[in-house]
């Protein structure tokens, strides 16, 4: 955990701004395949993956919407309009996921406690790599304030591609 | 909302000699291999008067009817040869067991776990045991809140093998949820935890450091998700989403709710695992302070809806799901989640004192050694694997609960667009 900076590149493929006073952590998944940057503060946390690259867990956007990072359980996620993310108009797409109900001996039989997720997914590079924008609500409880939704619309607009050839030849 | 505990509980016992008191009274429940095979245990048939089954090696596969010559009761007679069933006080726990092997191997994992038990020649003893829970229902269904079941390895049983025990409280719940569910356990337990147990023991790999080892539990996990997937159960269980979703984030965020899970490492964390555990330490307590802008939060929520019901005069039948949710968070799943937190900060502190000592930093050394080691590579493959299958059977797979709320809800979402509706509307009704 570090203080973030104003921005960040994240895979040599995107730039985004970083929200003044939220934390950052980044990790992979899937072997070191699927990169991920996150942006916290409370429950609310703002996204970047990367999937696409080889042995990543969603090959392409079709993937990945199908899958379980991108839907409510199974249920496709709601089109909520589209915003302008890195200068062209993208689809938001909205959701809700099991929050972690506790350690190993605990589940739920009824209703899992849900979070709310709004993403966004972008072309896909040469590559094959994609990556998907998010804004993740890590609660049952919905902020009356919408200061992570706020922050969210900020982070969409500070989006930006780099150059095609800074894309070239890195793969995971 | 109501909760329950779950299964998946390894518990690592010291040695303990039984004493001879609980000796004899295992031996009068045990079922002996002359006894397995007087339970039917051959696929599911039901043997018309008159027709021999065979009941040795001796006995050629002739004597059966042709049908039975399948592939299910083949495994399940290897499978029978390696563990030992218990028939308890219950007289139904015979028949309750030989239904969920049996829909174990009617699963793809189920079955090729099963080959692996065998080939490997694992052995285990299944049970019913007074498990801590209860039984509750939930929108009409009877289900077990607790925890459903068990593996207690290195020395529990008569001869030392792992004895995986199952919630006795199965036998009283509704049979959908129960047969599904102890088919998930005894799968999770069996060839999650007691067979990694003896994997991990033919390895030279520490029972203590399979124990800190994360993916003991989710290999556990994915076993029992993917039967529970291949038997065509509801996929309602929140975790293994949230787990196929994003496998580090899940781990992250569980290490912060339950004192099992935060001490458990990754093989890297394993490899300098003091900075995961001082920074998971520091989180507690930040997630703590969140706990509590999220009751103020919570509030709110219940004031938004009694305007909304009081105020603009909308039923107040519609908001019943949502506010039992609302109702159950505040009075039951924040003061849990409040305590386990506190409970994972001692954990984790009395944890880091200990690596302190003399024999943690001993811990600290054989982890270290460990955590490239070759058993904790093929675990990792294993896991990948089964999240790659278990992905792959979710997709198309439609929302389902065993308990779906009544009809005409105003959900989550729903709730939030009335009020933003109503700010925009109303401002004044909001004081702005």
């Amino acid at each position: 955990m570090k203080t973030s900076p104003p921005s960040e590149i994240v895979a040599g493929l995107i730039q985004v701004e970083t929200p003044p006073g939220w934390r950052r952590t980044t990790y992979s998944n899937a072997a070191g395949a699927d990169l991920v940057v996150a942006f916290e503060r409370g429950a609310d946390r703002l996204v970047v993956r990367v999937f696409g690259a080889k042995g990543s867990f969603y090959k392409t956007p079709a993937d990945f919407l199908a899958g379980p990072a991108a839907t409510t359980m199974g249920r496709e996620a709601q089109k909520r309009g589209a915003a302008p993310v890195a200068g062209r108009p993208l689809a938001l797409y909205r959701r809700r996921f099991p929050l972690a109900q506790g350690g190993p001996h605990e589940s739920s039989s009824a209703r899992p406690r849900m979070g709310a997720e709004s993403f966004c997914v972008l072309a896909p590079f040469k590559d094959g790599r994609f990556i998907v924008l998010s804004h993740q609500r890590e609660s049952p409880v919905a902020d009356p304030e919408r200061l992570g939704e706020i922050a969210w619309e900020a982070f969409l607009r500070g989006a930006r591609l780099l150059p095609v050839k800074t894309n070239i030849g890195r793969k995971p | 909302m109501p909760r329950s505990l779950r299964h998946a509980v390894c518990v690592i016992l010291p040695l303990l000699a039984a004493g001879p008191a609980a000796a004899t009274s295992v031996e009068a429940d045990l079922l002996t291999p002359g006894a397995v095979d007087a339970l039917d245990f051959d696929g599911g048939l039901r043997r018309p008067p008159g027709v021999e089954v065979p009941t040795s090696p001796g006995q050629t596969e002739s004597a059966r009817p042709a049908s039975a010559v399948t592939e299910e009761p083949r495994l399940l007679r290897a499978l029978l040869s390696r563990v030992t069933l218990y028939r308890n006080s219950d007289p139904r726990a015979a028949a309750a067991l030989q239904e969920a092997l049996r829909d174990i191997l009617r699963t793809r994992t189920g079955r090729q776990a099963a080959e692996d038990f065998v080939d490997e020649g694992a052995s285990c003893d299944i049970r019913f045991d007074k498990l801590d829970g209860s039984l509750i229902t939930v929108n009409g269904v009877r289900v077990v809140s607790g925890v459903l079941g068990e593996t207690r390895s290195n020395g529990r049983s008569l001869d030392g093998r792992s004895v995986v025990a199952l919630n006795s409280l199965f036998l009283d719940a509704d049979p959908p949820f129960a047969a599904q569910n102890m088919a998930e356990t005894i799968a999770h337990e069996m060839f999650g935890h007691a067979l990694e147990h003896q994997r991990a023991a033919r390895d030279n790999f520490p029972a203590w450091m399979l124990n800190l080892y994360r993916g003991d539990e989710a290999n556990a996990r994915l076993i029992g998700w993917l039967v529970l997937s291949e038997l065509g159960a509801p996929l309602s269980d929140g975790d293994m989403w949230s787990y196929l979703q994003d496998p580090e984030r899940f781990h992250d965020r569980s290490a912060l709710i339950d004192p099992y899970y935060a001490q458990s490492l990754s093989p890297a964390e394993m490899g300098d695992p003091l900075p995961v555990l001082r920074s998971r330490l520091e989180e507690t307590r930040r997630r703590r302070e969140r706990l509590d802008d999220e009751a103020v939060k919570m509030r709110k929520w219940r004031i938004i809806i009694e305007h909304l019901t009081a105020g603009h005069g909308m039923e107040r039948r519609r908001f019943a799901s949502i506010s039992e949710d609302i109702e159950n968070f505040l009075e039951r799943e924040l003061p849990r989640l409040m305590t386990y937190s506190h409970k994972v900060e001692d954990s984790l502190q009395n944890r880091i004192d200990f690596l302190d000592t003399e024999p943690g930093l001993e811990q600290l050394w054989q982890l270290s050694q460990s955590s490239r080691s070759e058993y904790l590579r093929s675990c990792e493959e294993r896991i990948s694997r089964y999240r790659a299958r278990l992905g792959m059977q979710t997709q198309g797979r439609k929302p389902e609960t065993r308990t779906p709320p009544p009809p005409d809800q105003i959900d989550e979402d729903g709730l939030e667009t009335l009020y933003q509706d109503d700010l925009r509307d109303n401002p004044r009704h909001w004081g702005r």
